[in-house]
């Protein structure tokens, strides 16, 4: 949805799911992980592409790590692969926690649509591959958190007005009431690094898909709704002006810049376009900026293996030529 | 099996030793095992280089497919296969509600396999069919192995 774009970055859908007759992956010997694979490969479509991470250089791994494309996890067992499906916006790993976790990615505010993609994808691959499955408990998956639909839906979430008044935490806790909960951008016990926040269902087991959906839904407007408001607040006040500005300034003309930093004045140019300070740059701009200034997204882009002393020179240069 | 040493408490460590061909079996109890300097703590456990003992926890339930107990899911929060589900059912009952609400699915259910070119088995069923290959071809050192598995398998089963 369009109209969500000023709050929503990106939503995801993840599906998680096993294979009827073969333990979990974390329960499993590198050979037992190989013939999960072989599995997978000999059976589903030859349509899909299934890229082996030991195939992958370590630069595009720990890019696709920073992209959220892919888990730390991932990266840490043998026999693991990805397959990626471009043209509708979907990745799966092979042997992470579960045998398949799919994901649909979609920009901004989409549910619909990754919803659409990712069950297309999950029927396709469930045709030719059975998938573990009771009754009484819906998709198995290694973690009974995960159980049921094996489905999270998760909305990301740029609030930096909120973090500003101080009023996140209460509608965190408004929000986890509701069955929902909220993380920063890598993961759990992380602050929301430029302000940007996750929400995801929490449950999975006993609510349908289209419950979980309409949940995520409807508190990703209120919280959006809430955003807004406080953003409506400070845009009277001229010290909030100020700041966006003068983080405009330095994403233009500073040489050395760590990513700590960058996120932090990223997000006040982010929130300075929605609140109409800022008029000369794209809302998009910055968003691709935002999702490409890990390290080793960097490195990949710009085609360009720098040593880790140059990371934060090059990214500096990388922010002024891209804003 | 009551400690061999003060016929009061049970018996959870086993004692077996063997000097130059003469051999100690004992059952002890914990206490009686520390009096008669066997085994001090957990910690000495590599130090008699002569001695060997083995420490019998009670016997826990284990999944007869993949071997998973439920010790081995409260140290890393993930079941080992799906069998799990139905071995620790009772116990995932009442688990279920504290994480997830309910512990029942309500949703669609799985497609059925159209075209599989490989159908699964149970780590039983590739057993068998190994055992059987392996009395083909004569190997019959390695067919007594898998056979005893099998069993093995089979009377963890049925308990």
């Amino acid at each position: 949805m369009e109209e969500f774009k000023d709050v929503v970055l990106t939503t995801r859908i993840r599906l998680a799911r096993n294979i009827k007759g073969f333990n979990f992956p974390n329960n499993m010997i590198d050979k037992q992980r190989l013939e999960v694979l072989n599995h997978i490969k000999n059976n589903i479509s030859d349509e899909y592409t299934i890229l082996e991470l030991s195939n992958i250089d370590e630069v595009t791994k720990k890019s696709l790590v920073e992209t959220h494309t892919i888990s730390k996890e991932l990266l840490l067992s043998n026999n693991t692969a990805l397959i990626i499906d471009e043209k509708n916006n979907i990745t799966a790993m092979i042997n992470e926690e579960d045998h398949f976790r799919i994901q649909a990615f979609e920009h901004g505010f989409n549910i619909d649509k990754a919803y659409k993609n990712i069950t297309a994808f999950d029927n396709d691959i469930s045709s030719s591959v059975e998938y573990a499955y009771s009754e009484d408990y819906g998709y198995i998956t290694a973690c009974p958190t995960c159980i049921g639909t094996g489905m999270r839906v998760s909305v990301m979430l740029h609030l930096p007005a909120l973090e500003k008044i101080k009023l996140l935490d209460k509608i965190f806790n408004e929000i986890s009431n509701l069955g929902i909960s909220i993380r920063g951008i890598y993961g759990e016990n992380t602050n929301g690094e430029g302000c940007i926040y996750q929400i995801s269902n929490q449950k999975t087991l006993g609510i349908s898909e289209g419950d979980i959906i309409e949940q995520v839904k409807q508190v990703t407007q209120y919280v959006v709704k809430q955003e807004r408001k406080a953003r409506e607040l400070l845009k009277s006040r001229l010290e909030v002006k100020d700041e966006i500005m003068r983080s405009y300034g330095i994403l233009k003309n500073a040489i050395i810049m760590n990513k700590k930093e960058a996120m932090t004045l990223l997000s006040n140019v982010r929130m300075g376009i929605n609140m109409d300070i800022i008029n000369d740059i794209d809302l998009e701009k910055i968003d691709n900026v935002i999702g490409n200034i890990g390290k080793n997204t960097l490195r990949k882009n710009l085609k360009d293996y720098f040593p880790r002393e140059e990371e934060n020179t090059k990214r500096a240069e990388y922010i002024k030529s891209n804003i | 099996m009551k400690c061999s040493n003060c016929g009061k408490n049970n018996a959870n460590i086993k004692y077996n030793q063997n000097i130059n061909g003469e051999v100690i079996n004992l059952n002890l109890c914990e206490e009686c095992a520390q009096k008669l300097g066997i085994f001090n703590s957990f910690d000495d456990i590599f130090s008699p280089m002569i001695m060997d003992f083995d420490y019998v926890l009670p016997e826990e339930i284990k999944c007869k497919n993949c071997g998973y107990t439920l010790s081995k899911y409260r140290s890393t929060g993930l079941f080992g296969c799906e069998e799990c589900y139905n071995t620790f059912k009772k116990e995932i009952d009442s688990l279920l509600p504290k994480i997830q609400g309910k512990n029942r699915h309500v949703n669609k259910k799985a497609r059925k396999v159209k075209n599989a070119k490989n159908t699964q088995m149970s780590e039983l069923d590739k057993l068998k069919e190994e055992l059987k290959q392996l009395i083909e071809q004569e190997k019959f050192e390695e067919a007594a192995v898998v056979r005893d598995k099998i069993k093995n398998m089979e009377s963890k089963g049925k308990e």
